[in-house]
């Protein structure tokens, strides 16, 4: 048994919570994801990062079930490496477990706060945390904890009541501020990768916007 | 007064160092495009780094953009201290083989020769400036493509393709009021100090004294502002998010006024100074 594990069950000992292998809520919702076989949609990017000016940006993004998230740009994009897997499949890509926290209001919604804790050591994650608006049967908002590249806190806005797919999400990360030459290709260039690494965290977001979404589900 | 600016742009071009600094640009042009096709893309990765934990990258920053961009920061120390030693040799040579005595006994007054000298420098660097600019957009497009240009300068600065293209081409031209600025001091000290290797010790002294002091705060706006060393990194402006048009005006109408006070103080001292 991993230790996460023994912290789990000692967690949840203690709290009187009960432990699922998979949330019935999450099931549903799971359930509602997987009857989308793909999708195409025009994404607009704002990068919102104190020391990073950056104009908005278009890209297409596409996807097509069982296959990775496709995105296509004539400019330079910066794209968030958690955000834009909209159906969440790398949360479910190996075995994982859930822990259902309870009610909790998120934008002016009750939702089932879920936690999801990988059961393997494949996955990139070690937690995620999910807000699931259980009568409209979409995710409000993840918290993903990642092994390699930190915390992505990601919220997801709707348009329409029925709408699967989020029009505007909101990735937030922790991204360490950069030394900034005043001029490179000089002797300015030289960059202390040591304090760079070591410089102050900051919050950085970007906010992606889908226009022109084509869905495609199973009959 | 015309025939005179002929002569003066006929000698130019007949002279070997002429073609000399024409090679030098070529060379330095090539160097920065060599070096940024090896070693572009490890600074941009270093650059990049902290960014790379949280997002991919889609597209080539290591393009025609971000070439001309590095062959622009040449105008930092490269190309002016090309144009100082060349255009100082104007009169210094002239002063060493004795011409300016045998030119002076035809029917052609002191201030018309430095004039015409003040104003053949000054088509010098712009033609300089010219095959420099040219083939540098020219061969970076054909070899690199276009693409976003990045910048780091107080942040990192992104522009499309279309707007970096836009700004690099007034940055270009901010910049050549800079190089001419250079060229009239180095013709104003050639004046002074009539001496080839003097001059161009002193030309080198004069380029490493502005770009030192252009880091150096002088506690008083005015002078942060207005004195000239201040002046010659206005072509950087260009790259802020929010271009300062009204400041860059200012310090171009300023810079500009200095070298026409360079060009006077040399003219003055030409024509009060007795031919020996």
């Amino acid at each position: 048994m991993s230790w996460k594990k023994c912290i789990w069950g000692i967690l949840l000992l203690g709290g009187g919570l009960c432990a699922q292998e998979v949330d019935p809520d999450l099931l549903r919702w799971k359930e509602r994801m997987d009857s989308i076989t793909g999708f195409q949609a025009r994404v607009r990017m704002e990068v919102d990062i104190s020391f990073v000016n950056m104009p908005v940006k278009y890209a297409r993004v596409s996807y097509r079930k069982g296959e990775a998230i496709r995105i296509a740009s004539e400019d330079f994009v910066m794209i968030p490496k958690r955000g834009l897997d909209l159906t969440l499949n790398e949360l479910y890509e190996y075995p994982f477990m859930t822990l259902n926290l309870g009610k909790v209001r998120f934008a002016d919604r009750e939702c089932e706060m879920i936690k999801v804790i990988p059961t393997t050591d494949k996955s990139d994650y070690s937690i995620a945390t999910l807000w699931l608006d259980t009568s409209a049967l979409r995710i409000l908002r993840s918290q993903i904890s990642t092994k390699k590249n930190g915390v992505f806190d990601i919220v997801y806005r709707y348009t329409g009541r029925q709408q699967e797919l989020p029009s505007e999400i909101n990735v937030e990360f922790a991204v360490s501020g950069v030394k900034i030459p005043l001029r490179f290709l000089g002797k300015d260039t030289q960059v202390d990768r040591e304090g760079m690494k070591g410089s102050t965290e900051e919050k950085g977001a970007i906010i992606l916007q889908l226009e022109d979404v084509q869905l495609s589900r199973i009959q | 007064m015309r025939n005179l600016l002929l002569t003066e742009l006929f000698k130019i071009f007949r002279q070997r160092k002429t073609y000399y600094a024409i090679a030098a640009v070529f060379v330095l042009e090539a160097f920065i495009m060599v070096s940024a096709y090896y070693q572009g893309r490890e600074i941009l990765e270093v650059l990049l780094e902290n960014l790379k934990e949280s997002f991919e990258f889609r597209g080539d920053l290591l393009n025609a953009n971000l070439i001309i961009y590095l062959v622009l920061n040449s105008f930092w120390f490269h190309i002016p201290l090309i144009l100082m030693i060349v255009v100082s040799g104007f009169l210094t040579s002239e002063y060493k083989d004795r011409t300016v005595e045998a030119i002076l006994l035809q029917p052609v007054s002191k201030w018309q020769l430095i004039v015409s000298k003040y104003l053949a420098a000054l088509i010098f660097t712009v033609f300089i400036l010219a095959v420099l600019v040219g083939s540098t957009f020219l061969l970076s497009y054909a070899l690199f493509g276009k693409g976003d240009l990045v910048v780091f300068l107080e942040g990192l600065s992104f522009f499309e393709s279309r707007e970096a293209l836009r700004r690099l081409i007034l940055a270009f031209l901010t910049g050549s009021l800079t190089m001419v600025f250079y060229a009239v001091v180095s013709l104003t000290l050639a004046v002074l100090l009539q001496e080839a290797t003097v001059t161009w010790i002193v030309a080198a002294l004069f380029l490493i004294g502005t770009t030192l002091l252009l880091r150096l705060d002088f506690h008083s706006d005015l002078l942060n502002t207005y004195f000239f060393p201040k002046l010659t990194d206005t072509w950087q402006s260009l790259f802020y998010p929010e271009v300062p048009n009204g400041v860059i005006l200012r310090k171009n109408a300023a810079l500009g006024a200095y070298t026409f006070l360079f060009a006077l103080i040399g003219i003055w001292v030409f024509q009060k100074r007795d031919i020996k």
